[in-house]
């Protein structure tokens, strides 16, 4: 019986307390990953994608909304609760370096979630820690290494395999490449296509890098301040973009093929997550606010599998890149 | 981008087989190891390759701020004709304030923490301009405008851990453009920044490129971002050059198989690639490097010759005994 998303994610919030002011880090968000699925958020620094990402693997409480991983609630608080999602969901940080324990060798931090979770005795966990090192192409003689010796990508293949160690059924990456050189990133992204294809395992991919989503997203969240202003399958969203943010950043990006067409340039000052605006929270930087736009909170434009929370939602318009000029303007 | 061709112009930076040693832990690091190339005024130049390559060393080398664990071991540095490695501290202190303005890899390291914004930007000012102190903070408002800060005069009176990363990157960049150089060197200017402010920075250098004939020495890792406003890429790769060349082609069609390969790596905006290109194995120890080409332990077009001669011989050529031809693969 699967009739439930593997994970759905309603009106979640998230406010954290700075001083006496009150910092909202994800402002609403709904968001389903089907199983075996591939989702991908992206936005800049401080958009809120990786609070949303502990809250959506339990890590931390949201203020506000629920988290369901197959139709049952997520609760940070019960002990249970965590460890049966620990045994379902794997998480990959960021950092190739912060997230190894130094003192473990690399057989042994693979080895912990087994441990952890009871899982098989001795032998059979030792087996199951060479079959990972295999499943994402290491020596299985890097067993006895520490992560003090091993290359970045070395690190971060280590911290994936741990993380498929109880044969997880979604697979969390928080910026898995970001710090990685481009030729062992293309080796991190190749191994983690590899792995879907031998596994019915989800993803739930966060990255700022629009290209690197590319190669592994079948479905795309874009977050501003918070907010998921749009979502659309991959080829929706690189081929008819319609929040008029994600048209920003689309034309920001470089492309290796090529000089940017004409770039839509963001106005103003980077949003302060504490002093939200109101209206559409991307109306003062945006090249197609007008004046309900500062009013009211947009509806979200629903086409399909396609959301876009924006009141005038749809391509660049020739009219539009031409009042905004080559490169557009913004100084 | 640019309106005259390349070679029209006057050299402005020549770095002739320029050798840096680096004092390490495991001996002496040949960082930079007989490097050559020219940047020509107005010319945007590209520098890439992997981590620990040696980009920022032979940029450091360049203007003379090496740590004191590293040194110039052979080699000559010539801007606009004058030889930067002859050079007394204070001389080369002089350029780097008024000719030359350098953005570092860590921008927060270079802003002082106790002294106010405005003061770091208009101290440079009045020190190699003539300009007087209420001139210099106008312009300081107007440096920090060009570079995309929003609310330029309120920044002014704050100090840097006030400001976000980004915001501290791009007053780093404002610093270094403040007296009109004629070359910029920034390393990793923008890897900090969200793609919309990247676009804007590399935007500013293009522009004062194209109007002042700024010569822009771009280090970065990123091969997309150098290609989307760069005239000319160098690549490095184990602290030597192993091709250069214009930017449509070294984005196209690279000859080396090391910058081929980073092509073949790096993920495209435009479309899905099938599989991405990978690069097996770690680069050389630079302490003791393999005698022959220095990529052929992760080569996959090596042949025995690669082992034991240096392909470095054929420079400015392609460093390879067996490039690619120049089509596009
Ligand atoms: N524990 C916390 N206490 C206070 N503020 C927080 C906390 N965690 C996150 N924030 C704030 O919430 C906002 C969203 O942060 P978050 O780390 O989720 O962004 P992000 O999209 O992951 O950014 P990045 O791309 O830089 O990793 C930021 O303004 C951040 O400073
Ligand atoms: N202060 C130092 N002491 C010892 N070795 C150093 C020092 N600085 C650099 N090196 C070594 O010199 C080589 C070149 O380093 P460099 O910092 O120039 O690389 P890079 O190409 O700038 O790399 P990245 O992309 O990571 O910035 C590396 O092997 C590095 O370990
Ligand atoms: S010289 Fe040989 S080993 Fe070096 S890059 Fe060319 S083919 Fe590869
Ligand atoms: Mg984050
Ligand atoms: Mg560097």
């Amino acid at each position: 019986m699967s009739a439930s998303p593997l994970l759905e994610a309603r009106g979640i919030a998230k406010r954290y307390r700075v001083g006496r002011a009150v910092l909202t880090a994800v402002d609403g968000v709904d968001l389903t990953i089907g199983r075996g699925e591939a989702v991908a958020v992206v936005g800049e620094s401080g958009s809120g994608k990786s609070t949303l990402a502990r809250i959506l693997v339990g890590l931390e409480a949201p203020s506000q909304g629920e988290v369901r991983f197959d139709g049952r609630i997520v609760d940070p608080t019960s002990r249970g609760s965590r460890l049966s999602l620990g045994a379902r969901v794997g998480v990959v940080f960021q950092d190739p370096y912060g997230s190894l324990n130094p003192r473990l060798s690399v057989a042994r931090a693979i080895e912990e979630p087994l441990i952890v979770h009871r899982w098989g005795d001795a032998s059979a966990r030792r087996r199951r820690v060479a079959e990972l090192l295999e499943a994402v192409g290491l020596d299985p003689d890097l067993g006895a290494r520490r992560p003090r010796g091993l290359s970045g990508g070395q690190r971060q293949r280590v911290a994936i395999a741990r993380a498929l160690a109880l044969d997880p059924e979604l697979l969390v990456l928080d910026e898995p490449v970001s710090a990685l050189d481009v030729s062992v990133q293309a080796q991190i992204l190749n191994l983690l296509a590899d792995l879907r294809r031998a596994r019915t395992l989800a993803y739930l991919f966060i990255s700022h890098d629009l290209a690197v989503v590319r190669q592994v997203a079948e479905r795309i969240a874009v977050m501003y301040l918070g907010r998921i202003v749009e979502i659309a399958s991959a080829d929706e969203l690189y081929g008819a973009a319609a929040h008029p943010y994600t048209l920003a950043l689309l034309s920001s990006a470089a492309e290796v093929e090529g000089a940017r067409a004409s770039r839509i340039p963001l106005q103003g000052d980077p949003p302060s997550p504490i002093e939200r605006p109101g209206g559409c929270p991307f109306h003062p930087r945006c090249f197609r606010a007008r004046e309900r736009c500062g009013r009211e909170d947009p509806v979200v434009a629903t086409d399909g599998s396609h959301r876009v929370a924006c009141w005038y939602p749809g391509p660049v318009e020739p009219e539009e890149v031409r009042r905004l000029g080559p490169g557009g303007r913004d100084v | 981008m640019n309106l005259a061709p390349n070679e029209d112009r006057a050299v402005l930076l020549d770095v002739q087989d320029l050798r840096v040693v680096i004092d390490g832990p495991a001996g002496l690091v040949s960082a930079s190891d007989g490097v050559s190339f020219q940047v020509r005024r107005g010319e945007i130049v590209g520098l890439v390759g992997e981590s620990g390559c040696g980009k920022t060393v032979t940029a450091l080398a360049t203007i003379g701020l090496l740590p004191p664990s590293g040194r110039i071991a052979g080699g000559r540095v010539l801007l606009g004709g004058l030889d930067l490695t002859r050079m007394r501290e204070d001389e080369l202190r002089e350029i780097r304030g008024s000719r030359v303005g350098y953005v570092p890899q860590d921008a927060t390291a270079a802003l002082n923490p106790v002294v106010r914004v405005g003061e770091q930007i208009t101290e440079v000012l009045r020190a190699h301009t003539s300009l007087d102190r209420s001139a210099a903070r106008a312009r300081a408002i107007d440096l920090l405008r060009a570079v995309g800060v929003p609310a330029p005069a309120r920044r002014l009176d704050g100090y840097p851990h006030q400001l976000s990363g980004g915001l501290r990157q791009r007053v780093a960049i404002a610093i270094a453009l403040a007296c009109d150089p004629e070359l910029v060197i920034a390393d990793e200017p923008t890897t900090a920044l969200d793609v919309t402010t990247q676009a804007q920075v590399t935007e500013l250098l293009a522009r004062l490129a194209a109007e002042r004939s700024l010569a822009v020495l771009f280090i970065s890792h990123d091969l997309s971002l150098v290609a989307s406003f760069t005239d000319r890429v160098i690549v490095m790769y184990a602290g030597q050059v192993v091709e250069e060349g214009p930017t449509p082609r070294m984005t196209s069609a690279p000859r080396h198989p090391y910058a081929r390969a980073l092509l073949h790596a790096t993920p495209r905006l435009e479309r899905k690639l099938p599989r991405l290109a990978t690069i097996e194995g770690r680069p050389p120890d630079l302490v003791s490097p393999p005698p022959g080409c220095r990529f052929e332990p992760r080569c996959d077009r090596a042949t025995p010759r690669c082992r034991t001669d240096d392909p470095q011989a054929l420079r400015p050529a392609v460093a390879c005994w067996h490039p690619f031809d120049g089509v596009s693969a």
